[in-house]
């Protein structure tokens, strides 16, 4: 019975161990052949027959100044969000705000809320002033910057709260007690102490805004285009090596980005508090 | 609490209230209003004729079918999947659980259509699956892999299997190890031990987490799109075809509205699920 238990043991543990390798398989192969692809000269073949860099010269204009418009758009939304996510996350953390559960809850909300119905609502809203004021929204780099800060603000909010509720040297009161003022207090302790949660958010909220489809794609108009906009319209009528091309340089930034955060802030610690 | 002055940090939750009310509340509110009216030429009409729409269109009945079902399998599986990478990453020796955690952060942060393009390279017809496939004399002839409900599910679990893997690790941890090191020692197998100390703690938390995908799952656009090829119609679709191929915003805002319902419900299940946790330790007595 013993030794039964313990052969059965060790069958479980290696289909186990068997298993965990073809799910890590399954996870980036999709990533390798992206890549592998886009090394084909004129058509797409896997794998290739020919190995060539032409589908990377051959990457159009348009392509790039999405590219650079979505970094953009990235770290704006990002550094936006963060400006109106501290002082509310320290209102709501450190002051006594009536409802606070509630006004959390609410501010969390986008977070489970469908992006694809958040993007058509925009559009709607966006068509309506643009009737009411005149002020074109569709299609500007304006109307895309307000639109990625709403979806991005709550991934910013999040680690920026559970940061600040954190339990730890309850510095601000020694401050306080030393005589320091509220505003003090906040500037050159409060603040300070909250960096890792301001850079656990701003990683998340442009990787968020740097990968929007659902949102964005409504709000591009005929040549505000972003990133990933580009690659599926492209990749909905399209299949060329360029394409390929273009989806490894994005993926390349993503994962410059992940081993940057991993050097100086450790990627778990930045992840864990979001 | 810092000082006495809590009205100075009040103010700082008026940008972000204000920003929040005028560009998510109330274009959201105004989507909604935008379902239950029928603008004719001189006057706006209140109607529910979007809804008696949505609930008569065959179509849109069968993308809600559709919807359901690709979420249920996505979260079934990629609940598992992430399941077991996470109790890989939580348990095993530092070189494999970083390997593990590296490979599904890179799949996480490269983009969904990039890594849709890959399925659509690995699932092509002449594709190196089918090759494997034909080549071991597993079938006769290349199957037909892509554009279908198999691969948008396929591009599903690759897409939630890393996120359930990061929401679970820290649920997996927080288990000591000694307990299954204590029931390994009084006897116990390694796998009775995994079955009925482990199990039972951690699916508390997992239940929820899978929900969750279930819900993320329900409104995704372009893996559908890039993967189904025309032939898997999901809500986010319909969604999308309704407003930027029709222009009809009151016919979009019912479909939305039906599909945040559905999700509403589910959403509705975590909470129970996660109250039943919180019964569930208040009578183990902690």
């Amino acid at each position: 019975m013993k030794r039964l238990s313990l052969a059965f043991d060790s069958l479980v543990c290696g289909l186990m161990g068997v298993l965990t390798a073809v799910t890590v398989l399954f996870l980036v192969m999709p990533l390798i052949v992206v890549v592998l692809t886009s090394f084909n000269p004129t058509t797409v073949t896997f794998p290739p027959r020919v190995w060539s860099l032409q589908s990377y010269a051959v990457i159009p204009k348009v392509a790039i100044d999405a590219f650079v418009r979505s970094l953009i758009l990235g770290v704006l939304s990002a550094a936006l969000s963060v400006l109106l996510c501290v002082p509310a996350a320290i209102a709501l953390v450190k002051a006594r705000v009536p409802g606070r559960p509630f006004i959390e809850m609410a501010l969390r909300s986008p977070l489970q809320f469908p992006a694809i119905i958040l993007g058509v609502a925009f559009l709607q809203y966006y068509f309506f002033w643009q009737h009411k004021l005149s002020l074109p929204l569709v299609g500007t780099f304006w109307g895309l910057l307000i639109a990625h800060t709403v979806y991005t603000f709550p991934f910013v909010l999040v680690p920026i709260i559970a940061r600040l509720s954190a339990p730890g040297a309850r510095l601000e009161e020694a401050a306080a007690g030393l005589g320091a003022g509220t505003l003090t207090t906040v500037m050159r302790i409060v603040i300070p102490l909250l960096r890792p949660g301001i850079v656990a958010g701003m990683f998340t909220g442009f990787v968020m805004s740097f990968e929007d489809v659902a949102v964005t794609m409504f709000l591009v108009g005929s040549n505000m285009t972003t990133f990933p906009v580009y690659l599926l319209g492209n990749a909905e009528v399209s299949n060329t090596p360029s394409l390929y091309a273009s989806a490894s340089l994005g993926a390349l930034v993503a994962l410059a980005l992940v081993l940057l955060v991993e050097r100086f802030f450790g990627l778990r610690t930045v992840l864990g508090k979001g | 609490m810092i000082g006495q002055d809590d009205k100075v940090l009040r103010v700082g939750l008026l940008p972000l209230g204000f920003f929040f009310c005028l560009l998510f509340v109330f274009p959201l509110g105004m989507f909604l209003w935008t379902s239950f009216t029928v603008k004719t030429d001189t006057s706006t009409v209140l109607t529910l004729q979007h809804y008696v729409d949505v609930l008569t269109s065959d179509s849109a009945r069968a993308a809600l079918v559709t919807t359901l079902l690709l979420s249920v399998v996505t979260g079934v599986v990629s609940l598992l999947l992430g399941y077991l990478l996470a109790y890989q990453v939580a348990r095993r020796g530092p070189v494999l659980s970083k390997l593990i955690f590296m490979a599904a952060i890179a799949s996480l942060f490269t983009s969904t259509i990039a890594r849709a393009l890959g399925w659509r390279v690995l699932l092509a017809y002449q594709g190196p699956i089918n090759g494997v496939l034909v080549g071991l004399g597993i079938v006769s002839e290349p199957l037909q892999l892509i554009n279908n409900f198999t691969a948008v599910a396929i591009g599903m679990i690759h897409i939630q299997t890393p996120i359930v893997m990061l929401a679970l690790i820290p649920v997996i941890e927080a288990l000591p190890k000694d307990l299954e090191r204590a029931a390994i020692g009084l006897g116990s197998s390694r796998w009775r031990a995994f079955v009925s100390i482990h199990l039972p703690i951690t699916w508390r938390n997992a239940v929820p987490i899978g929900l969750l995908t279930v819900m993320a799952t329900a409104s995704y656009f372009t893996t559908p799109v890039l993967l189904g090829g025309g032939r898997v119609d999901v809500m986010a679709i319909q969604i999308q075809q309704a407003s930027q191929v029709l222009f009809d915003f009151g016919y979009a805002a019912a479909l939305s509205v039906v599909l945040v319902a559905v999700i509403g419900v589910i959403a509705f299940l975590v909470f129970l699920s996660t109250n039943w946790r919180r019964g569930a330790a208040a009578r183990g007595g902690s």
